[in-house]
């Protein structure tokens, strides 16, 4: 190990110190941080579909640093892609395919899909709806390979589902397999521009002895000096800006996947080539690419160094030039998506919702219980899964209203609204209960200016849950409301047991309050409600207990999560 | 000299005979996905009464069920999407006509959405666009290549008569392996 060490630094520089020469040790230097930051985070992540998110949770909002070493691990793996490029152009550009350096070269292409591998698989640690989605897409791509595909796709995704025992595949291949193998292609690069070096000065017949000109430490103190400004970059990103943490993931979420940036140029060849060819874009290409660098050097052989040349530069500007534009176009059509847009809101809506709720602690079941439990996070995706196709919410969702508008139901405003206009198509005008409206072209319209506020009375009262039955003597707030009600909605209405004289209508005890909206969910044609004139259909059975106690807690305004009982 | 030499083979072949020992169960442990089989088979869900669903308008449901992912059991949860369209308002089992799809897209397996301006069944992730009869759209009416292999999966249903007589939809849920011209349900 020192004789390497030893043979490495002091190999002849042919050529001097340059900056542009710095860019193999930023990559090493890269490859350092992500050892150290990856061995630092292991202490804490595990890789279990249920404490996955909640393990990158913590790191994030409870381990002292956590937060700057995941950062740290995230921007160095996009540093290191970047650099990774630059890298391979600046190689391409200055010639240094060529002999004595081709066997480096070729070790160096195969270093590029590892850490592109390294990036993918690291991805979809934290189990987030994102990533799996991308996992998903990513997956089913490697099994419609020709061939292979569908046996190679088994073994990653460890059976047909992305589950468990692909998370644990994935964590392995992160953190023992790729870095093994980056480990020893790595080691035997730099064994190889060492020997190539020598070689390259032994031809110029320059002294390769010569102190004046070793690589340590001519070119070492300006690698030493890029990469303290590549880390310093790091640490400032790191620390000004926190990685997101996407929401968990969850089969009842939406989701719109598309990849890191860094495989954006292959999404969008993807949609030049369909159907039977469609590896073309994601397999044959990227091997056709790496293949034609892998054969440059022979090219050098076979046509002479300056076509080889002018080969490299063209087909550095084609990659670049292709790349950038192929990487444009997605980034272009997907913010002009309103669609996807949307999707990519209700996804950080989510998150935010989520990391909130793991302030409490996640129960042992892991995340996606915690988000199914949640009346903020699956409130509105319940509601317009279950009810928007009648019920527009906030004039929303619904496309052909059937029945009434639910913001703000129970609510003072929400009920006055109601009382005055029942036709209203954002109350019973869609429905077929026509006595309200009745009720209020004869009644109401009638009052005079006291009785329209003791109805108002009744109103208040009513938005505040009520139950239970005043004492005689009462003259509370409370007691008046009831009087009210007790004078003007009583015919129709039951509250704790008595009423309903006239009209049979909806009984009125705890009315407007979660326990209320989830009776009512259940069977709107119970009895107390609306009997056999009931048009909404019973949603017991249809939906679970807790979707249904979720949902009736979300419609009251509430937001605490339905615990487990 | 040959001593040496036959000393060399014998140590050659008693590693690699090693190694291979070694190698053994652990190719056999590490090809485990591909022997593994899964619970397969249709399975039937209940989705809606028949006079509920609304006509024409392609409807989502959300079908939950036991899922076993290795040693987790889930009671309850979420194992596909399917997309229903109720064709008349017919309410007896004899005239009801009705199409129900996955909403698996057979592409790479997002779940598609319903465009209600266009009446369309669009994935959101390569921008596949099917027919509200679950076929693929001509890439010349789209624009750009429509990626997608075969049209949406469709799915058996049934009308079924509850106690009280009332009808239900039923759908047998299949998965499909994706990307293939061809519908093959998983195995």
């Amino acid at each position: 190990m020192s004789a390497f060490w030893h043979e490495w630094r002091n190999r002849p520089l042919t050529g001097g110190a340059r900056w542009w020469r710095t860019t193999g040790a930023l990559l090493l230097g890269l490859a350092g941080v992500q050892l150290l930051t990856g061995l630092t985070l292991m202490t804490v992540y595990t890789p279990s579909t249920t404490d996955a998110w909640p393990s990158v949770w913590y790191i994030q909002h409870r381990v002292d640093y956590g937060a700057v070493v995941r950062a740290l691990h995230y921007y160095a793996a996009h540093a290191m892609i970047i650099v990774l490029a630059v890298h391979l152009v600046r190689v391409l550009v200055s010639g240094r395919f060529r002999p004595p350096y081709h066997w480096a070269w070729i070790t160096g292409l195969l270093l590029a899909p590892v850490v592109l591998m390294l990036a993918a698989s690291g991805n979809l640690l934290p189990w987030g709806q994102k990533e799996l989605g991308q996992a998903q897409v990513e997956t089913h791509i490697v099994g419609s390979m020709p061939v292979l595909g569908p046996m190679l796709q088994r073994l990653i995704v460890g059976g047909t589902e992305l589950g468990q025992r692909a998370l644990s595949t994935f964590f392995m291949v992160h953190v023992a397999l790729l870095p093994l193998v980056g480990l020893v292609l790595g080691m035997v690069h730099l064994g190889q521009i060492s020997h190539a070096d020598r070689r390259e000065a032994t031809a110029a017949g320059a002294d390769a002895q010569s102190v004046a000109a070793s690589y340590f430490p001519y070119q070492s103190a300006w690698n030493a000096v890029a990469f303290a400004m590549l880390m310093g970059g790091l640490l400032y990103l790191a620390v000004t800006r926190p990685v997101p943490l996407g929401p968990p993931a969850h089969p009842g979420l939406p989701n719109s996947p598309r990849p890191e940036w860094y495989f954006l140029a292959l999404f969008e060849l993807r949609r030049y080539f369909t159907g039977p060819m469609e590896f073309v874009a994601t397999g044959v290409i990227p091997v056709a690419i790496l293949g034609w660098l892998i054969l440059l050097p022979a090219l050098h052989r076979v046509m002479g160094a300056v076509v080889a040349r002018v080969l490299a530069v063209v087909t550095a500007a084609v990659l670049v030039a292709g790349g950038g534009l192929l990487t444009w176009l997605p980034l272009q059509r997907d913010a002009a998506d309103a669609e996807h847009q949307a999707v990519l809101t209700e996804l950080e809506r989510v998150a935010r919702r989520a990391a909130t709720l793991a302030e409490f602690g996640v129960p042992p079941a892991g995340p996606a219980e915690l988000l199914e439990r949640d009346p903020v996070i699956m409130g509105p995706i319940l509601y317009r899964q279950h009810c928007a196709a009648c019920h527009p919410y906030g004039g929303q969702w619904a496309k052909e209203p059937k029945a009434a508008d639910l913001k703000g139901f129970g609510t003072e405003e929400w009920i006055w609204g109601l009382v005055q206009k029942p036709d209203d198509p954002r109350f019973l005008g869609h429905t077929k209960h026509r006595e309200m409206a009745e009720w209020s072209q004869e009644t109401l319209a009638e009052a005079t200016e006291d009785e329209r506020e003791e109805i108002r009375q009744a109103v208040r009262w009513l938005a505040g849950h009520p139950t239970g039955v005043p004492e005689e003597e009462d003259e509370s707030p409370f007691a008046l409301g009831y009087e009210a009600f007790d004078a003007w909605c009583i015919e129709c209405h039951t509250y704790e047991g008595e009423g309903g004289f006239n009209v049979k209508g909806p009984d009125f005890t705890g009315y407007g309050s979660a326990q209320w909206i989830e009776e009512f969910i259940r069977n709107p044609a119970a009895e107390k409600f609306y009997g056999d004139e009931a048009e909404m259909p019973a949603f017991a059975g249809k939906m679970t207990d807790v979707q249904i106690k979720v949902l009736a807690r979300w419609l009251a305004g509430q937001t605490d999560p339905v615990l487990q009982e | 000299m040959t001593r040496r030499m036959l000393l060399a083979l014998f140590s050659r072949i008693v590693a690699a005979a090693s190694a291979v020992a070694a190698l053994v169960p652990n190719v056999r442990f590490l090809a485990d996905p591909l022997r593994r089989r899964e619970e397969t088979g249709p399975k039937r869900y209940r989705l809606a009464r028949l006079a509920e669903l609304p006509v024409g308008e392609p409807t989502p449901f959300v079908l939950r069920g036991r899922q076993v992912d290795a040693w987790k059991v889930y009671p309850s949860r979420i194992l596909g999407q399917v997309w229903v369209i109720r064709d008349n308002d017919a309410t007896d089992a004899d005239h009801a006509r009705l199409r129900v799809f996955s909403a698996t897209c057979p592409h790479l397996g997002c779940t598609v959405n319903h465009d209600p301006e266009k009446r369309r069944f669009v994935c959101p992730c390569h921008a596949g666009v099917f027919t509200l009869d679950g076929e693929p759209v001509p890439s010349k009416e789209l624009g750009y290549q429509n990626p997608v292999p075969r049209g949406m999966d469709p799915l058996k249903w049934s009308l079924v008569e509850d106690e009280t007589g009332e009808l239900w939809l039923e759908v047998e849920y299949v998965r499909f392996e994706l990307g293939r011209p061809e519908r093959v349900p998983v195995a």
